[in-house]
């Protein structure tokens, strides 16, 4: 925030000196020309810096505190009785959440397609949000293994009335928002609706698409903020920081004519063979605005084809998977278009091309892209912390980059041992490398002739057929995954959970499985649809059971990147809480570094006119594997930082500060400083758990303070950090 | 070294209120349904010039719904009246006029409607708000009248800040890339040229800014300047005619590329003053009855019933009144809050010449209602509607 404040200050003192010089000779363009761009430089530094102080200021935290004695909604704990699993999975819990449908509120199924997590600074810890057929639903992970069901917006809740889109939804099921994606700075969840949702169960003709934008600050009470007609809704992802959304799928989008899309303006498309997608743009979620031209056109061999997913890299690179295969598109900065081969700036709207290609299948040629679709995909990079060998050598000695690694699911929901389209679908990975000239852009190709489509190589293809954990006649298609160094978990329908281990990209090894079979009045065999890495644990999805929490015990292996990616790349996607290693087994402690406040501390009445000091208190928790580590607390705030404000007036006094507890060492009460220099309140001289802090405040109010009426409140930022992990 | 953060937490610390003993005006009660049901209209009725053509249009365009309406049957069964106060667009008087509303004892003004000019309509939204009364702001544009903790007020019109967002929606349109941006030296010139610049984030790039002044450069320097910095789009946020000069000089200086124009520029002066050079030029402008080909029927039972051509402010009275009665006729009821209520929450079947009409949580219009014309044989053209083009 000060480096962009210093930014638009230098830019601004350059641009008033060249506006004084242009001022002094006012014919003169060269010096108007220096003038203007300058005053350009000034205006978007100082946007910038705007920008930032808006997003610190905004930074929304969520809820302030948990609330008291909250109403938690019914839920039902599926057991996991008789669970088919290697020794290296632990299953620990389960939590329907909303049942799959609003009219059997006891049902033990609870039907979720896809999740996401959400963190929550003022709180401490994460939530996770999940979706399906109920509808949208919220649990705490205050206790990561045991979820808590905590609020939702049911499916009741998102019918929508007759419109110019469609008739009156009538049936309380929503369908499905697959991917659910989030914004975490700004606490909002996007649910993408499908043409199959309400009373429309039977296809995608006549159906409603959408677009749902859930307010989620207070996840005991999230409250739909608008709904938004697009002509597009399997599944939406947030993209260039969810400044925009790309909404994408399904085969057929809800036109009144089966097997014709249309795009914004209604128009329909019979030559697209499925829904591209649309952009929406989300800068003010009041007031969200979708572009009638759809983007990842032609993504088939140059036939617009039915986009499924996409997934935002590391690198903020985009990526769409569908019939086709998979493509990557720049979608700011400035670029060159491999189509051109002119610079241009990409931006949502109109991308510039990367990378991908079509992928190769079990198909026949001609079932191509009509059976096996690329379903999601990720694309490995390696970031700069990591300074690992660049290049993976494979068992049989070839050498090949990391960042031409692309992850995909191949769907195609039958048993593992149907040749339907093929057979059932696979996990894959393809290699990028010969395709980063636009080839897969060319003329040349055609999706109707075999001889003119364009392939990456398949390196390496994975199925649980026959493996350990698995039941042959059941679900067997890859679904969506997550990867953490070189382990992927993937959800597979009918035959669970399964971990892999894609060290060597031509040698896709199963590392982990689990599979939950029904226990007949007790609980539902397992469909799992997502399968998610956070924070040490896999979170799984399941069109089923709600949501499982399984522990994989072994190594992760390969390198854990600073950032883990899929869907919109969110910070909430924290990183595995384990060191990267890929020697032998042992006794390693996860690192680990935990703080949880307690209540908001509140001062009682400050009473005008009278000299007091108030004094207020709460509670913290630390746990810390570190081998030092240090308790601060600032006020980020610029407006009278470390003072406490109500409105325009703020306290004459500096809030000041302590903390004292078993573990670490503490000191006098202290004024609270700013972002730039926080106050320390405790140090660790080595690793702790569990070591319970108390937390004073107080408050000088002085006798000729002026007090104005209301509150006086602050929001301050506590942070636990160590030089030594 | 390596540092690890983690658990960056907030905390609010609360004191308890300083109370100071102020009461607060008590709810009204609910109206009582006996007679006409009237809608309170606070419009500068008795102005001359420009401002009093505005205060008729609006009145006019509100006359003009409530004869549909009691040509339908009223609402909820009663007739539809119009309870007119002058509010002279000057907000001293305009505060006063709202707090007829306020101290009436007359039950039957089921909401209200009005706010032709920025501060007027400030300080009445204020006012009114406090009374527990639908208040529709027909015609204001400046940013912050209404919010989130708005109780009744709504915008019938697009905002400065809506402005400056479609802005970027059009850019997107026409694939800007470098950005020049020109803006007078008004208030609301700036406001709509920083508000976009912050909106654009970076694409497309902000390639050079001026300011047309008294005392500045002359428009041919300015022209120069911009054409210099090499861009594909130039917006300008100022007046018509200077508006129209700026074009004329960028065209001379070679500039091929889009020309924006924000919605003070629909006016001849600005056709007339860019001459052949306003060909092809694009003005971003508020719909009327006059510029949207989708309420041609509408403008003409408005010349057929009035002998003029409406004007902006004729389309918002008349909107607002239709949104008022839609209001009460779900609510089934006259009650402020139960009106307010049924307000925000309007149906999607629910249109104007645009398409339909809702509000957002912030109490502005969810979608606005920009359009985009273009200069074609020296007039101004229909292009296109700027609201979401989802909207089909």
């Amino acid at each position: 925030m000060d480096r962009a404040k210093a930014l638009a200050t230098q830019a601004c003192d350059t641009a008033s000196a060249s506006a004084a010089a242009a001022a002094a000779d006012p014919d003169n363009v060269a010096k108007a020309t220096q003038a203007a761009t300058d005053a350009a430089k000034c205006a978007s530094a100082q946007a910038n810096a705007d920008a930032e102080q808006k997003s610190l200021d905004g930074v929304n935290g969520g809820i302030a505190a948990e609330p008291t004695n909250p109403t938690l909604p019914t839920d039902v704990h599926n057991p996991a009785a008789g669970a088919v699993k290697s020794d290296n999975i632990e299953w620990l819990s389960n939590s329907r959440g909303l049942p799959n449908s609003v009219t059997n509120p006891t049902t033990m199924n609870g039907n979720y397609a896809g999740a996401t997590f959400m963190h929550f600074e003022n709180l401490g810890y994460d939530f996770l949000l999940g979706d399906g057929t109920g509808g949208l639903s919220i649990w705490s992970l205050k206790n990561p293994e045991q979820p808590q069901f905590v609020g939702g917006v049911g499916a009741d809740k998102l019918m929508q009335p007759t419109d110019a889109h469609g008739a009156a939804d009538t049936a309380a099921r929503f369908y499905e928002g697959e991917n659910p994606t989030v914004d975490s700075r700004r606490k909002l969840a996007f649910l993408a609706r499908d043409p199959r949702s309400f009373g429309t169960t039977g296809g995608v003709t006549g159906g409603r698409t959408g677009l749902y934008i859930v307010d989620v600050k207070d996840p005991w009470n999230p409250e739909v903020i608008t709904y938004h007609w697009v002509p597009a809704g399997h599944t939406a992802t947030c993209i260039n920081d969810c400044r925009y959304l790309w909404s994408v799928g399904p085969a057929n989008n809800g036109s009144k004519v089966a097997g014709q899309p249309q795009d914004g303006a209604g128009v329909l498309h019979p030559e697209w063979t499925g829904v591209p997608s649309f952009v929406t743009d989300v800068r003010d979620p009041a007031h969200p605005y979708t572009y009638a031209n759809p983007v990842d056109m032609k993504r088939n061999n140059n036939t617009t084809a039915y986009t499924h997913s996409v997934d935002v890299d590391e690198n903020g690179v985009v990526w769409t998977s569908g019939f086709g295969g998979i493509r990557g598109y720049y979608t700011n900065g400035l670029h060159t278009d491999p189509t051109t081969g002119q610079q241009r700036w990409a931006s949502a709207t109109d991308p510039v091309p990367y990378a991908g290609g079509s992928v190769p299948s079990l198909e026949s040629s001609a079932q191509y892209a009509q059976y096996s679709i690329e379903h999601n995909m990720y694309h490995r990079t390696q970031a700069a912390s990591d300074t690992s060998s660049p290049t993976v050598t494979t068992a049989d000695g070839r050498t090949i980059k990391k960042s031409d690694l692309a992850y995909i699911t191949q769907e195609n929901t039958v048993s593992c041992t149907s040749t339907s389209g093929g057979g059932a679908g696979r996990f894959v990975i393809a290699n990028l490398a010969d395709s980063y000239g636009g080839k897969a852009w060319e003329s040349q190709w055609d999706a109707s002739d075999p001889s003119k489509r364009y392939f990456l190589e398949k390196l390496g293809d994975y199925s649980p057929k026959d493996l350990p954990g698995s039941n042959n006649g059941a679900g067997c298609s890859a679904h969506w995954f997550t990867v953490v160094g070189d382990m992927v978990a993937i959800a597979f329908y009918g035959q669970g959970t399964r971990v892999l281990d894609v060290s060597d990209p031509t040698n896709i090894a199963q590392a982990g499985y689990i599979r939950i079979p029904a226990v007949s009045g007790q609980q539902p065999a397992n469909n799992a649809s997502a399968a998610y890495w956070h924070n040490g644990y896999i979170y799984v999805a399941d069109y089923s059971r709600g949501v499982d929490v399984l522990r994989y015990k072994d190594k992760i292996k390969g390198v854990v990147q600073p950032k883990v990616c899929w869907n919109s790349c969110d910070d909430s996607q924290t990183a595995l809480k384990t060191t990267s290693a890929t020697g032998s087994a042992g006794g390693d402690v996860p690192a680990t570094m935990s703080l949880t406040l307690g209540a908001t501390a509140a001062f009682g009445g400050f009473t005008p006119g009278l000299a007091n000091d108030y004094t207020a208190s709460t509670t913290a928790n630390v746990i810390s594997t570190a081998g030092d580590g240090a308790l601060t607390v600032s006020d980020p705030s610029s407006t009278a930082t470390g003072h406490l404000v109500n409105g325009t007036f703020s306290l004459p006094s500096a809030l000041q500060a302590q903390a004292s507890s078993a573990g670490g060492a503490g000191g006098a009460f202290a004024d609270v400083g700013g972002a730039a220099a926080p106050t320390s309140l405790l140090t660790y001289a080595g690793p702790t758990s569990n070591d319970a802090v108390s937390l004073s405040f107080k408050q000088h109010v002085g006798a000729n303070d002026a007090l104005r009426t209301g509150t006086y409140s602050k929001t301050l930022m506590f942070t636990l950090s160590t030089l030594n992990p | 070294m390596i540092v690890v953060r983690k658990g960056a937490l907030a905390l609010v610390l609360v004191s308890a209120a300083v109370v100071a003993g102020c009461g607060g005006k008590g709810k009204p009660e609910a109206p009582k349904l006996e007679g006409t049901v009237q809608f309170g209209v606070l419009a500068p009725t008795a102005r001359e010039g420009e401002l009093g053509t505005r205060g008729k249009d609006l009145l006019d365009g509100a006359r003009l719904a409530v004869d549909e309406l009691n040509r339908d049957g009223g609402v909820l069964g009663h007739k539809v009246a119009l309870k007119i106060v002058d509010d002279a667009c000057d907000p001293q008087v305009g505060y006063e006029a709202a707090k007829a509303f306020v101290s009436d004892t007359d039950a039957s003004v089921a909401g209200v409607l009005g706010g032709v000019c920025d501060d007027v309509a400030e300080r009445e939204a204020g006012v009114i708000d406090a009374t527990g009364l639908p208040f529709l702001i027909t015609s204001a544009t400046k940013d912050g009248i209404v919010g989130e903790d708005s109780q009744g007020a709504f915008m019938m019109n697009g905002t400065l800040y809506q402005q400056a967002l479609s802005s970027v929606f059009w850019m997107n349109y026409r694939e800007a890339e470098r950005l020049a941006v020109v803006q007078d030296d008004s208030a609301d010139s700036k406001s709509l040229a920083r508000q976009a610049i912050g909106l654009i984030e970076g694409t497309p790039k902000l390639v050079s800014l001026q300011t047309a002044e008294p005392g500045g450069p002359s428009l041919k320097v300015i022209a120069a300047a911009a054409v210099a910095a090499k861009p594909n789009f130039v917006l300008w946020t100022g007046g018509a005619e200077q508006g129209g000069k700026l074009l004329k000089a960028l065209r001379a200086a070679g500039y091929h590329g889009t020309f924006t124009a924000t919605a003070a520029s629909e006016d001849p002066a600005f056709l007339s003053a860019a001459g052949t050079a306003g060909e092809g030029a694009y003005v971003m402008a508020t719909a009327t009855g006059t510029n949207t080909p989708m309420a041609e029927n509408w403008a003409a039972a408005f010349s057929a019933r009035y002998s003029r051509e409406p004007g902006f402010d004729a389309q918002q009275g008349y909107d607002s009144v239709r949104t008022l009665a839609h209001g009460i006729e779900k609510a089934k009821s006259t009650d402020g809050p139960k009106v307010i209520k049924q307000i925000t929450t309007l149906d999607q079947n629910f249109v104007n010449s645009l398409g339909v009409v809702r509000f957002a949580h912030d109490h502005l219009l969810l979608y606005d209602n920009r359009v985009i014309l273009k200069v074609k044989d020296g007039e101004f053209t229909w292009e296109r509607s700027l609201r979401t083009d989802s909207l089909g």
